[in-house]
């Protein structure tokens, strides 16, 4: 089996190296009009010395001398008309002939192609990869997701509304953030119950007594995390997803229930343990347990004693160097009942009127980037609407709702809107979506999760046989019995979405009886 | 195309202290000399890196990559986005008029549209290359691999085994 695999990421890397060779396009006829003319300007300079004449025939004969960024200028030509061109020599004979035989068709260079299908969602480019080999190696190399990723910041945002239907399986719903217009529907292939907030186009899965899963909804990959040893002992887990953007990790937060306390545990995607980041000896009473996720930050709002509403304190989580530290709230909105949200990369508070107050107007603040001081945004007189908690802001909108609505409400002119979740579905997690975002943190990291857990049952089984018999002649037997015991487990891996769905309404038929 | 440049230098020694009033020739691969003025071609990071360096702004600059009837369209961008302010409401969205007009003007001759893409890569006209790249994602959106690969005159180089792997991928994801 180990073997296998060895032979199996060696096939892939010589595969990988065999594609680094350029690969001969067809030169555009500019191409080689341009190359003539690049090189044209030594031609030139040459004949002009032979005939003794000094007087620059063309500009582009004259430059050249001009000056040292003339010339790399020069050579940028130079190279920008040869790459993709196995050619060495100069033979202008060859060059025509090849120019002639594919003028008729246009084409354009590699790496425009690749600009150009980083403006393509993500479910198109997956569709893509059977264009050609230079399309498929493009769309699964690292830095082109990087470039996939930007576009989709600066071009393809959208909403996501994630609900789950009463069978378990997950629906994702994206609406156009601008105009909230609805845009499409995905089903999400898991059937874990609760979800974290998206994070560039990947979500936590869980539930509340299980395992938790990263996956991404567009390229449909899942990454099961870690058990820790406290998910049996604590009462219940919650998980969020946060993204290091100087190390480019993404971490996840868990959030264990004890009887009395909360603890945090932190997990690097990509390792195998999680680590204890706050114990059990403070004791503060969170407000909400979901966190406000900026940047690199999580927020939570602390109550002031158990029988208050009453906020001072917010809770900061630094995921860079997974420090806790505290941030007042401004102390004119402190009898207030306060909210957090999130809005395009900013640490919001919403301050709603307490019950039987006499003002009615809500206010929007905003911490500045040190969190040093607040500044008063906005005053909104909008119509309660009762149950609700917000989920995010954009531009000039506070998006809110409960499990059942997803209301926006206009912060400028206070107008309050709602959006149709289809009836017997429940929102579980909203918030603003990379839409087609290929982040391929889960492909990198799950082969190797894979070799490191095969590695380690192979030898816990060696550890156990050598333990009840003391002898080492028979192990090997035991390495492969046990590479079978894999196999089969290989084979459950490999179970498709429609077989995991199968089984999954199997089993809540079989709940239902 | 000699005197086209002596123009442009005379030009540009009268205004040379004046920046944005100066003229540029810009030279096609053809010979064929364009007068811009200089906010035109300052769109154009690679000319206004060279502008800055001070170099041959007088003797003017040769693009042997772009031929005349694609420089003239390049130039057509330039001039709108160069010369006119986009400070106020109303001008911006006369320019992103201008920008679609331009756009939909280019979307009918595919040939031409991919010829002013690699004009707008080559001297790295930011606006015009994620105008022209977003047209054509746009376009290439609801095909089919196969349309893709005539559209791009691309050569079908994928073995069975390539195949098997991305079928693979595809129904386990």
């Amino acid at each position: 089996m180990l073997y296998y695999l060895l032979c199996f990421s060696r096939r892939g890397l010589a595969d990988r190296l065999s594609r680094e060779k350029p690969i001969i396009l067809r030169p555009a006829s500019h191409f080689a009009a341009g190359r003539r003319d690049a090189s044209a300007p030594e031609f030139a300079r040459r004949r002009r010395v032979d005939r003794g004449d000094l007087h620059p025939a063309t500009p582009a004969s004259a430059a050249p001398a001009a000056s040292p960024r003339f010339a790399r200028w020069r050579d940028m030509q130079m190279q920008f008309v040869t790459c993709h061109q196995a050619m060495e020599d100069n033979n202008d004979e060859i060059f025509d002939g090849q120019n002639e035989a594919v003028q008729s068709q246009v084409s354009l260079p590699q790496d425009i192609q690749r600009i150009i299908i980083g403006f393509l969602p993500g479910r198109t480019v997956l569709k893509f990869c059977s264009v050609c080999k230079f399309w498929r190696d493009c769309i699964v190399e690292p830095a082109f997701v990087d470039h996939h990723l930007n576009c989709a910041l600066r071009f393809r945002q959208a909403i996501a509304c994630f609900t789950s239907v009463d069978n378990g399986l997950i629906q994702m719903y994206m609406f156009d953030p601008i105009t909230v217009n609805f845009k499409r529907t995905e089903p999400v292939f898991s059937s874990r119950f609760h979800m974290s907030q998206p994070c560039n186009g990947m979500v936590c899965a869980y539930d509340l007594k299980g395992a938790a899963e990263v996956l991404n909804p567009t390229t449909r990959k899942h990454l099961t995390l870690p058990a820790s040893e406290s998910v049996y002992q604590a009462q219940y887990s919650e998980y969020f997803l946060g993204y290091v953007h100087s190390t480019k990790e993404y971490k996840v937060v868990a959030l264990r229930h004890w009887i009395k306390h909360l603890t945090f545990e932190v997990c690097t995607i990509g390792t195998l343990s999680w680590r204890t980041v706050r114990g059990s000896e403070e004791e503060e009473l969170l407000k909400t347990t979901k966190p406000v996720v900026v940047n690199d930050e999580m927020h939570w709002l602390l109550l002031d004693d158990e029988s208050s509403y009453f906020t001072r304190k917010i809770l900061s989580f630094n995921l860079t160097d997974e420090k806790f530290s505290y941030l007042d709230v401004p102390d004119s909105v402190r009898d207030r009942d306060l909210e957090l949200v999130e809005g395009e990369g900013k640490l919001h508070l919403w301050s709603m009127p307490c019950k039987g107050a006499a003002y009615t107007e809500s206010e929007i603040w905003l911490a500045d980037s040190t969190r040093q001081f607040w500044v008063h945004l906005h005053n909104i007189a909008h119509p309660s609407v009762l149950g609700t908690k917000p989920f995010f802001m954009y531009k000039s909108k506070l998006f809110l709702g409960s499990q059942k609505r997803f209301i926006y409400i206009d912060i400028l002119d206070g107008t309050v809107c709602y959006v149709d979740i289809p009836s017997g579905e429940n929102i579980i997690s909203s918030g603003m979506h990379r839409l087609g975002e290929l982040n391929d943190i889960i492909n990198r990291f799950s082969l190797c999760w894979v070799i490191i857990k095969r590695l380690w049952t192979i030898f816990s089984c060696c550890w156990i046989f050598l333990n009840k018999n003391s002898t080492f002649t028979r192990c090997h037997q035991v390495v492969l019995s046990s590479c079978a015991i894999l196999q089969a487990g290989e084979e459950n891996n490999k179970l498709s979405v429609e077989d995991v769905y199968r089984r999954h309404k199997q089993d809540s038929a079989g709940a239902m009886k | 195309m000699a005197t086209g440049s002596g123009a442009a230098a005379a030009a540009a020694d009268a205004e040379e202290k004046e920046s944005g009033s100066r003229m540029i020739t810009l030279t096609s691969n053809e010979g064929k000399a364009f007068v811009v003025t200089e906010a035109s071609a300052r769109q154009s990071a690679t000319i206004r890196s060279m502008v800055d360096d001070g170099g041959c702004v007088d003797k003017g600059f040769p693009l042997p990559n772009v031929d005349s009837k694609t420089l003239a369209r390049v130039i057509q961008y330039c001039d709108e986005h160069g010369n006119k302010e986009a400070h106020t409401v109303d001008e911006r969205a006369a320019l992103a008029k201008f920008d679609k007009d331009f756009i939909a003007e280019l979307d009918a001759d595919k040939a031409f549209l991919y010829d002013v893409t690699m004009a707008a890569n080559y001297l790295h006209i930011q606006g015009l290359f994620a105008l022209t790249t977003q047209c054509i994602a746009d376009t290439i959106k609801g095909k089919t691999p196969e349309e893709i690969r005539t559209a791009f005159g691309i050569e079908y180089d994928l073995t069975a085994q390539d195949e098997e792997e991305i079928k693979e991928e595809d129904t386990h994801a």
